[in-house]
């Protein structure tokens, strides 16, 4: 199955924009933003590899890979239970589930990975 | 800076195929004022919470809006603003205890709230830690680190020990743009990760003939 982000709605297209907006917004203790680690390629923090939201192949891999099991969770968890990990290494407070900001952050994600094929089950740290 | 970006997003356009890469030149401007409503009704109050983290500082704002690409002006600003920001140690001795630097630079610990996973009280008296590793290669003894940032292994083997390299460390490590505007290194000292004394501690060991560093 395909990720077909729908942005046939105006409110769509906005939150998209939004999302990759919010992507870049840096706040909180250390200056981060999800861009801070997540916009070029080949980096990593201490050894864990991270994503490239701009790379087309990188995150196709990551967005159709969710829902996953996380080996250091033992337990099945979703892409914004992952966003909400990084936010909290980020020294932010908690975003809340399935909040304009939380599904804007999705809906640019799953924009960049768009037509990417789902490929699950699978499993991740 | 501008002007550039501009020539970097027409070469993307004519060469790739996807059109749509991080150093295309960008400008969240216009939309800013939706996202900061977006943040507010997104990041709830309550229990364990600092909404304080989430206003930003005028730094921080013009790297958004631009991606971390701000104009030649606005680099300059960030560059003036935030030399004006360091502070020093009361002693004013900048090159402190190298072995204190050693824990600081390893530990990442520190600052993490919200309600599941706030860091536990007890430890939080041991204070924050540096979070060198998470960007930067820097005793070669330690294996795990990460490669945002350049390698310091060895940065006072070359260096030397002059009060000029001294300070530009010192500097660099409490307030990183004051050098580098929009630089992904945190402002450790400006934003309270660490104190003066704990930034100087650093300092020394990453310059001492002595430390593991310039093995
Ligand atoms: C300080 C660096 C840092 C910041 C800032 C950061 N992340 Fe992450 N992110 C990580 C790390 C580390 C991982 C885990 C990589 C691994 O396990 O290999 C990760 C993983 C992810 C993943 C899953 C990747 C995959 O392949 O499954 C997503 C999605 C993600 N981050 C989104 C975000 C978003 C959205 C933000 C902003 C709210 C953000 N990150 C901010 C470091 C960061
Ligand atoms: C989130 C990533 C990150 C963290 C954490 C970080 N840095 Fe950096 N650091 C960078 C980046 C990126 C650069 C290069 C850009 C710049 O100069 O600002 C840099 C540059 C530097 C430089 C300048 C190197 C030179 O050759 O002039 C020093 C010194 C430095 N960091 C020390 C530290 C120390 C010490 C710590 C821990 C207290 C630390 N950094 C934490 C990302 C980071």
């Amino acid at each position: 199955m395909p990720l077909k982000p729908s942005t046939s709605h105006a409110k769509e297209k906005e939150a998209i924009a939004l999302g990759e907006g919010l992507f870049w917004r840096r706040h909180g203790s250390m200056d981060f933003a999800c861009a801070s680690c997540h916009a070029a390629d080949g980096q990593r923090i201490r050894l864990q590899p991270l994503v490239n939201a701009y790379n087309k192949e990188d995150i196709t891999k990551t967005m159709t890979n969710w829902p996953t099991y996380r080996v250091s969770h033992n337990l099945v968890r979703n892409n914004e239970h992952r966003m909400w990990d990084c936010n909290w290494q980020m020294r932010l407070p908690d975003i809340e589930y399935g909040s304009d900001g939380a599904i804007a952050l999705i809906a640019f994600l799953t924009k960049q990975a768009e037509n990417g094929k789902l490929n699950i089950p699978s499993m991740k740290r | 800076m501008k002007t550039l970006n501009t020539l970097a997003l027409a070469v993307t356009l004519a060469f790739s195929s996807t059109g749509f890469a991080a150093d295309a030149a960008k400008d969240f401007t216009q939309i800013n004022s939706k996202i900061d409503a977006m943040v507010t009704k997104s990041f709830p109050a309550g229990e364990g919470q600092d909404l304080s983290r989430l206003k930003q500082d005028e730094t921080q704002k013009t790297c958004s809006v631009r991606a971390n690409q701000p104009t030649g002006a606005e680099a300059s600003e960030i560059i003036a603003r935030e030399k004006q920001n360091i502070k020093y140690p009361a002693s004013g001795n900048l090159m402190g205890d190298w072995k204190n630097g050693e824990k600081l630079t390893s530990s990442g610990f520190g600052m993490r709230i919200g309600v599941i996973a706030p860091d536990p009280v007890a430890k939080q008296k041991g204070g924050n830690g540096g979070n060198c590793y998470a960007c930067h290669a820097v005793s070669p003894k330690e294996v795990a680190a990460g490669n945002m940032g350049p390698s310091l292994t060895g940065y006072g083997k070359y260096r030397g020990t002059s009060a000029e390299v001294v300070r530009y460390t010192y500097e660099k490590i409490y307030n990183a743009q004051a050098f580098v505007a929009c630089s992904n290194m945190p402002r450790i000292g400006h934003n309270g990760i660490l104190t003066a004394e704990q930034v100087a501690d650093i300092t020394a060991y990453l310059l001492s003939p002595e430390s593991p560093v310039n093995q």
